[in-house]
């Protein structure tokens, strides 16, 4: 309700798309950081974080800690964020247009909204049956579609009127309820369950794979921590609602202090909840009717269940655990925690495709045809777009039936732009020869990620792990990007990005 | 790299981690509530200044 009122209030100072879009680029260093943690903090990265803990235990916090120095370097750096906030655009298609062509844009921009529409799909879905299930409501009535309405118009209320302004001055107050529930859950799990119990416990099941990244059939491995660090770069630096922020502060010098400051906050949205899934693990396999729910055929779970039995998703483990553990005075608490982190990653999500659209595909389209858009039409135009992408995450979210793993999901999802944008980013922003071609090229080599969904290998007929596939997509788009551009070099270089001495070289 | 040697790791991982967040949530909750004062000064002022108050411009 706070959050509707803000929108409702800050509605008058939106005059243009700069302020819909970037706030004016007002935002100061803290306000940077709250609406960026709040943004990358959902209540999906809880509940498929913790599903990683869950089943690799301690050996996960790797990927926390490549997401932790990936962003400190980018921060340190500037790389990439410093010149793209340099050079003032509104989103990185855009960046597109200016480096390469309009037609490169209006690709760019379709991949990216294909991708992030589809990669934000299940987010509604996966939210509501987490606050359905933690609150005691039955999943199977009418309170699963009743929740996913009623927050999904919460959402689009204040999104629709205030834009940027209000997507932070919300995310902050939502930051301020989520941070204090993080930290209360997990001084709860620590004090129920004894912090050397936990540890012990895992040493008693998992064995060696529940601490090291690098051993051998434990899940991870070489080649997924280099993967981890990549998609650590891609979080911060590539994925759009991230860089958002950083287009909205105030100076390209405060985007380089956000980076490094909000880098413990890309630690923490991942190490706490693998802290609640490894929780959750050790307290199910520590009490033998809960064992026998989740592993009805004992630990480790068989590759294929005996006829007749069957286990509980080990996605429910998490939501299970916090439900036997908190009191019920601070189940509320939790709640409210868990709702900021799905309204402040919806919020920021609906704004970013929906600007998106309108600025990098409507917009050009419609000045190559002779007929610009103002600054009010894009703002209305961008405001119809987030309710009509509303519309589509509560159908899809109603009626997907897919079977897939949820982070299988969304990283082959995301890949089909990340990949793509990576080799775009990279190549037009410090390689001179980048030509308008090669960008083209290495945009729809993006799609080959697809072939890390499971129908898809099955399709083929091959079986390739989603690192494998996802590191090869990334050479690929690389590949393609120089061969095309060598090949066929744009006439006439456009000019560089404006540098200063803080780039990286 | 023994068992142990991993299981402390991480444990300083996460001690470490949880403290920084815990200090980054005090400073943040702080120094965001100024910056949210200072964002609705800056565009009132520019409101002001525009004179287009409650409207959006048609500039494109």
């Amino acid at each position: 309700m706070i959050s509707v009122g803000i929108g409702i209030y800050v509605r008058k100072f939106i005059r243009n798309m700069r302020d819909f879009v970037t706030a004016g680029r007002n935002l100061g260093l803290w306000l940077g950081i709250a609406t960026m943690t709040g943004t990358e903090l959902g209540l999906i990265t809880v509940m498929y974080s913790a599903q990683k803990g869950f089943t690799g235990g301690f050996a996960t916090f790797h990927i926390a800690m490549a997401a932790l120095i990936v962003t400190f370097i980018v921060g340190l750096t500037g790389f990439i964020v410093y010149r793209l906030r340099e050079m003032k655009v509104l989103t990185i298609p855009e960046f597109y247009e200016k480096r390469f062509d309009r037609k490169t844009r209006i690709l760019g921009g379709i991949m990216m909204v294909l991708g992030g529409i589809l990669n934000m799909g299940l987010f509604l879905k996966v939210g509501s049956m987490f606050l359905v299930g933690i609150t005691g409501l039955s999943a199977t009535s009418w309170a699963l579609p009743a929740v996913m309405i009623f927050l999904i118009t919460l959402v689009l209320i204040y999104t629709v009127l205030g834009g940027m302004v209000s997507v932070v001055i919300a995310d902050y107050v939502q930051f301020v309820v989520l941070s204090i529930s993080l930290l209360a859950i997990t001084f709860i799990s620590i004090s129920k369950l004894g912090w050397n119990n936990i540890f012990d416990s895992i040493q008693n099941t998992m064995g060696t794979a529940g601490f090291d990244p690098t051993v051998a059939g434990g899940g991870f491995g070489w080649e997924y921590i280099a993967w981890m660090f990549f998609l650590g770069l891609v979080s911060c630096a590539i994925w759009p609602t991230a860089v958002a922020r950083a287009l909205s502060m105030e100076t390209p010098q405060v985007v380089k202090r956000q980076y490094m400051i909000t880098s413990v906050s890309y630690l923490i949205r991942f190490l706490i909840p693998y802290f609640w899934g490894i929780s959750a693990f050790v307290f199910i396999t520590n009490d033998a009717t809960f064992s026998a729910l989740f592993f009805p055929a004992g630990y480790p779970p068989p590759d294929s269940m005996p006829a007749g039995v069957e286990a509980v998703d080990n996605l429910y483990g998490m939501p299970f655990f916090l439900g036997k553990i908190i009191p019920a005075g601070l189940i509320g608490l939790v709640t409210a925690g868990m709702l900021a982190a799905f309204m402040s990653t919806h919020d920021s999500y609906l704004l970013c495709w929906s600007t998106s659209l309108t600025q990098d595909v409507v917009a050009p389209i419609a000045k190559s045809a002779g007929r610009p858009l103002t600054s009010r039409r894009k703002v209305t135009l961008s405001r119809i777009f987030i309710v009509m992408i509303g519309g589509f995450v509560l159908y899809w979210g109603l009626f997907y039936k897919g079977s897939e793993d949820i982070w299988d999901y969304m990283a082959v999802t995301g890949a089909i732009y990340f990949t793509g944008a990576f080799a775009l980013l990279l190549g037009g922003l410090y390689w001179k020869r980048a030509s308008s071609t090669g960008a083209f090229m290495a945009l729809i080599g993006g799609l080959g990620a697809i072939v890390g969904l499971t129908p898809v290998q099955d399709l083929l007929g091959i079986e390739l792990s989603s690192a494998r596939v996802g590191l090869l997509s990334i050479i690929g788009t690389i590949v393609l990007m120089i061969i095309g551009s060598l090949l066929f070099p744009d006439r006439k270089h456009r000019k560089e990005p404006k540098t200063s001495p803080n780039h990286v070289h | 790299m023994s068992i142990e040697s991993w299981s402390i790791i991480w444990k300083i991982v996460f001690v470490i981690g949880v403290s920084m967040f815990a200090i980054l949530a005090i400073l943040v909750i702080a120094g965001g509530a100024r910056d949210i004062v200072k964002l609705i000064q800056r565009l009132k002022n520019d409101d002001e200044v525009s004179g287009i108050s409650e409207t959006i411009s048609d500039e494109e």
